[in-house]
């Protein structure tokens, strides 16, 4: 018939071929495993009975840590910021540059699919993975991790603070063999949830070859402490 | 929490390569990945409403309920089209021999409304017979049947914009997997 021929020959993706073992789609596939699977049920299980309910608004404290040794931070009333993880502005940025970096801009409070920034990341350059357990070791020297730290900071090409959620990425200075990794944990005693990325070994996400880069974000229940003190996870020597 | 991994896994492989044409189709293949990556987040933050039987209309659905909110969220619907535009001259540069009638059909669909063309484009490309085609627009049976059968005709129209020759007699007739009237 005529509108089988005309119309399936004008079909832009017949000839496509999409191979879900591809090592696209694994990421894609390992990026959304790793994100909540039920958010409400998730945000509900930390909650202590009596207390569930995320409709109210939630004041959500969080902080951005920069690589190097392990830090224990006060958290200031400067750096409260109003949750709105629904909100129109966007979660993150990511930048190419014509120089082969990447720059990644964060708001971290909002994010919440892990899964699409790894997804932006691949797309502009960066080899990223996705897992929901931290770095337990370092597989560098603390010389090797301050080299890493040229393919890996917050700092722009001018050794300046690309801004305060702002990192650049030069795959170029990547070890041979690495990928950024993107971690999400939390630790149900503090109610922190961490956020954390790092180079590591492809395949080997729980050893890191760099400093750790990321946020924590105080996500328990009301009332909330005005001062917090928060002692970033590093791994291991 | 293991049953619901398996079985997300099980519809990921089963269908990654369905949704990603789908997307490809409608936004290009270079948006594809994006799209598709949002739709199987939402199935996988939604498993229990997804449909154990027959999950792809869901998908589908999902897909272009991504592709909607996207448009309107940023705003991105010219440059959107744009796109469409650049994936149709790469697919001529590939296919010159056949690509006449090609690019002409698909400029002619592209002219129509969005669910002209989505209603076309569900039973041409994705092969969905008016049952399923029916879930992924959001309409019953016998209106999306309408809204195909007028799509048909305007884009017969369209493609042979004669001069006084009527839109009935266009050369346009059914799919093989529309199915009978009920």
């Amino acid at each position: 018939m005529m509108s089988d021929r005309s119309l399936r020959a004008a079909d832009p993706a017949a000839g496509w071929r999409v191979d879900p073992q591809s090592t696209q789609a694994q990421m894609m596939l390992t990026g959304i495993l790793a994100t909540p699977h039920d958010v409400n049920a998730e945000l509900s299980r930390r909650l202590p009975e009596g207390q569930r309910g995320t409709t109210r608004p939630v004041w959500r404290r969080r902080i951005a840590f920069g690589g190097g040794a392990a830090v224990a931070v006060t958290l200031a009333m400067s750096m409260l910021w109003n949750g709105e993880p629904n909100g129109a502005t966007a979660a993150y940025a990511v930048t190419a540059k014509p120089d082969g970096s990447v720059e990644l801009t964060v708001r971290w409070e909002q994010l919440q699919n892990v899964g699409g920034l790894a997804t932006k990341l691949r797309q502009a350059g960066v080899p990223t993975e996705v897992t929901s357990s931290r770095p337990d070791r370092f597989c560098a020297t603390p010389a090797d991790r301050d080299r890493a730290s040229e393919a890996l900071n917050k700092q722009n090409p001018n050794g300046q603070p690309a801004s305060l959620d702002g990192y650049v990425m030069r795959p170029r200075l990547f070890p041979e063999g690495s990928t950024v990794v993107i971690s999400t944990f939390s630790d149900t005693a503090t109610q922190l949830t961490y956020t954390m990325f790092y180079l590591a070994p492809t395949g080997s996400t729980s050893c890191a070859l760099s400093g750790t880069l990321g946020s924590a974000r105080y996500t328990g229940p009301g009332p909330h402490p005005t001062r917090l003190r928060i002692t970033w996870p590093e791994p291991a020597e | 929490m293991e049953d619901d991994r398996a079985r997300f896994v099980e519809l990921f492989q089963r269908h990654y390569g369905a949704v990603m044409r789908y997307a490809a189709r409608r936004v290009g293949q270079d948006r594809a990945s994006d799209v598709v990556n949002e739709a199987f987040l939402v199935a996988w933050r939604r498993l229990a409403d997804v449909p154990v039987t027959d999950p792809l209309p869901w998908l589908y659905a999902t897909t272009r309920h991504v592709i909607g909110n996207e448009i309107r969220g940023r705003s991105r619907q010219a440059r959107l089209a744009a796109r469409i535009g650049e994936s149709a001259e790469m697919v001529m540069a590939d296919h010159a021999d056949v690509v006449v009638d090609q690019v002409r059909v698909r400029r002619a669909l592209a002219e129509l409304p969005e669910r002209d063309q989505e209603a076309l484009r569900l039973a041409a490309w994705e092969g969905l017979d008016a049952d399923a085609a029916a879930m992924v627009m959001g309409c019953s049976r016998a209106a999306y049947k309408v809204r195909l059968y007028r799509a048909r005709r305007r884009l017969a129209a369209a493609l042979a914009p004669v001069k006084g020759r009527k839109t009935a007699d266009a050369p346009f007739t059914s799919f093989a997997n529309e199915g009978g009237s009920r």
